[in-house]
């Protein structure tokens, strides 16, 4: 819905919601202090802007290396260039984090192993359901 | 009696049986496995030596502790102890299983044993203390620098899931006050794993799922070695959404798939600084909201901010442009230092340069 109404501008943005919650996060209620809405919206496209700032960094960081892909290294390469070092190690970490994940996706993804059952097992499993299949529609 | 018999955790001996039906349980020592009604007459002679065992091992702490669970008065969803009591053969067996894992890092300091197995924990375990259960082990596994802390959540959480081998007994001399200490130790092993396991978010969600980590599972287990930065942030940014600010740039072409998760951190981080500066701003001024205005001087504190001057300045004016017509006289009041000045000279700048 919120498409439709603000176009493809509302894409550009992000989430007020999130920014509100992760707000909230790093100040928790026990601080006292709450941002205000204009605060927020400012914030949100501060935020926006260092993802256009990082990602044009990182851009130009890959074409000098020849790369059509913009990669983790070339994002931490930005980061450390425009004066974010200190944020590298976690940055580092999250991908790290996330590779796992997708580690752990794969071995799910593998219904092979998950079946517990050998090649032929499956093979004659197969055999049978077609077997089966055949004799439902003659 | 057979005190020194005894005296070497014998509760355990009794549930054997089930571990030899159990399909995933082969590892666990099994010294002997009688039949359960068996289990049901011995469990009363180990008592006193249980008990008189506890006066100096660390179970007489857990054992102290179902008064203090008491406080905390969640309705425990399960009691593995009243299905244990009722001896029933099915549901029996997974609070026996269960006691028997979590007794067995008590006894050997070395955990290795239990780490060989965090998936079975989790697939044995029943379903209210799989969350403490799983989630330890896990932790552990993945991140040795915590190893001091698994000691602790031992402590906690095994210490009152093992109490379901004294309140069998117990039950004989107090009668109803197991069901209160039993009901209120569910909630307190997930209190002590939410204190000891703070950092990692979504510790739960990795123990219901432990088995086949989906995302937010594996990403939990992965979490806790995060030395490097506590971040109190919990929520994750879009990947989606960041992908697309990434790509609205035309130059930019394709984005690896870890990219925007990389570039989600290092948002997150951006934002922690962003936010708690401005909050210490708005400490000092004794304000308890941060203004735009606020986040205006912090951005404009530091060099690194830099490229954010712009849009500061753009949004400041509409601010002050609203502030102006109501209650201007009050904010230039409030502010009367040179930030007032300053920001005003930059309100212009930006007029010019955007008219």
């Amino acid at each position: 819905m919120s498409d439709h109404e603000f176009g493809g501008n509302d894409d550009l943005s992000l989430p007020k919601a999130t920014v509100q919650k992760i707000v909230s996060e790093i100040l928790p209620s026990s601080t006292g202090i709450a941002f205000s809405k204009e605060a927020r919206d400012l914030l949100i496209e501060c935020c926006v802007e260092f993802i256009t700032l990082v990602s044009s960094e990182a851009n130009e960081i890959s074409e000098k290396e020849a790369k059509k892909t913009i990669a983790c290294d070339h994002i931490t390469k930005a980061l450390e260039q425009l004066g974010f070092s200190d944020y590298v190690p976690a940055v580092l970490e999250a991908a790290a984090e996330h590779k796992e994940v997708q580690k752990g996706r794969e071995k799910k993804a593998n219904k092979f192993e998950q079946s517990g059952m050998t090649l032929e097992e499956l093979e004659r499993l197969q055999a049978e359901q077609f077997a089966a299949a055949a004799a439902r529609h003659t | 009696m057979s005190g020194e018999d005894t005296a070497t955790y014998a509760p355990k001996s009794p549930d054997l049986s089930s571990f030899y039906s159990a399909p995933e349980g082969p590892t666990e020592e099994a010294p002997c496995a009688p039949a359960q009604p068996q289990t049901a007459g011995a469990q009363p002679q180990q008592l006193p030596s249980q008990q008189s065992q506890s006066q100096f091992s660390p179970h007489q702490r857990l054992h102290l502790q179902p008064p203090a669970n008491t406080y905390f008065p969640g309705a425990a969803p399960a009691h593995p102890q009243q299905r244990f009591l009722q001896q029933g053969t099915g549901p029996q067996r997974q609070p026996q299983q269960q006691t028997h894992q979590q007794l067995k890092p008590q006894q050997a300091p070395a955990y290795s044993p239990y780490f060989s197995l965090p998936g079975l924990a989790v697939s044995q375990a029943g379903p209210v203390y799989s969350s403490s259960d799983s989630s330890s082990p896990l932790q552990s596994h993945h991140s040795p620098q915590q190893q001091q802390k698994p000691s602790l959540i031992y402590r906690q959480q095994y210490g009152t899931p093992y109490k379901p081998q004294f309140p069998v007994q117990p039950a004989q001399f107090y009668g109803t006050a197991i069901d209160t200490s039993v009901a209120s130790a569910p909630p307190h092993a997930s209190q002590a794993d939410a204190l000891s396991s703070s950092p990692s978010p979504y510790t739960a969600a990795s123990a219901t799922t432990g088995a086949m980590p989906p995302k937010r599972g594996a990403a939990a287990q992965v979490a806790p070695p995060s030395a490097i930065d506590p971040s109190p942030v919990k929520t994750k940014f879009p990947t989606a959404r960041i992908k697309r600010i990434m790509q609205a740039d035309e130059e930019v072409g394709k984005v690896a798939q870890q990219t925007p998760i990389a570039v989600g951190k290092a948002l997150e981080m951006f934002m922690v600084n962003l936010v708690t500066k401005s909050a210490d701003v708005a400490r000092e001024k004794n304000s308890k909201r941060v203004s735009a205005q606020m986040l205006k001087q912090v951005v404009e504190s530091d060099d690194q901010w830099d490229f954010l001057r712009d849009i500061v300045s753009r949004v400041e004016n509409e601010e002050k442009a609203a502030a102006a017509g109501s209650s201007a006289g009050k904010k230039r009041a409030e502010s009367e230092s040179e930030e007032e000045v300053m920001p005003e000279k930059k309100k212009r700048v930006g007029r010019k340069k955007k008219v």
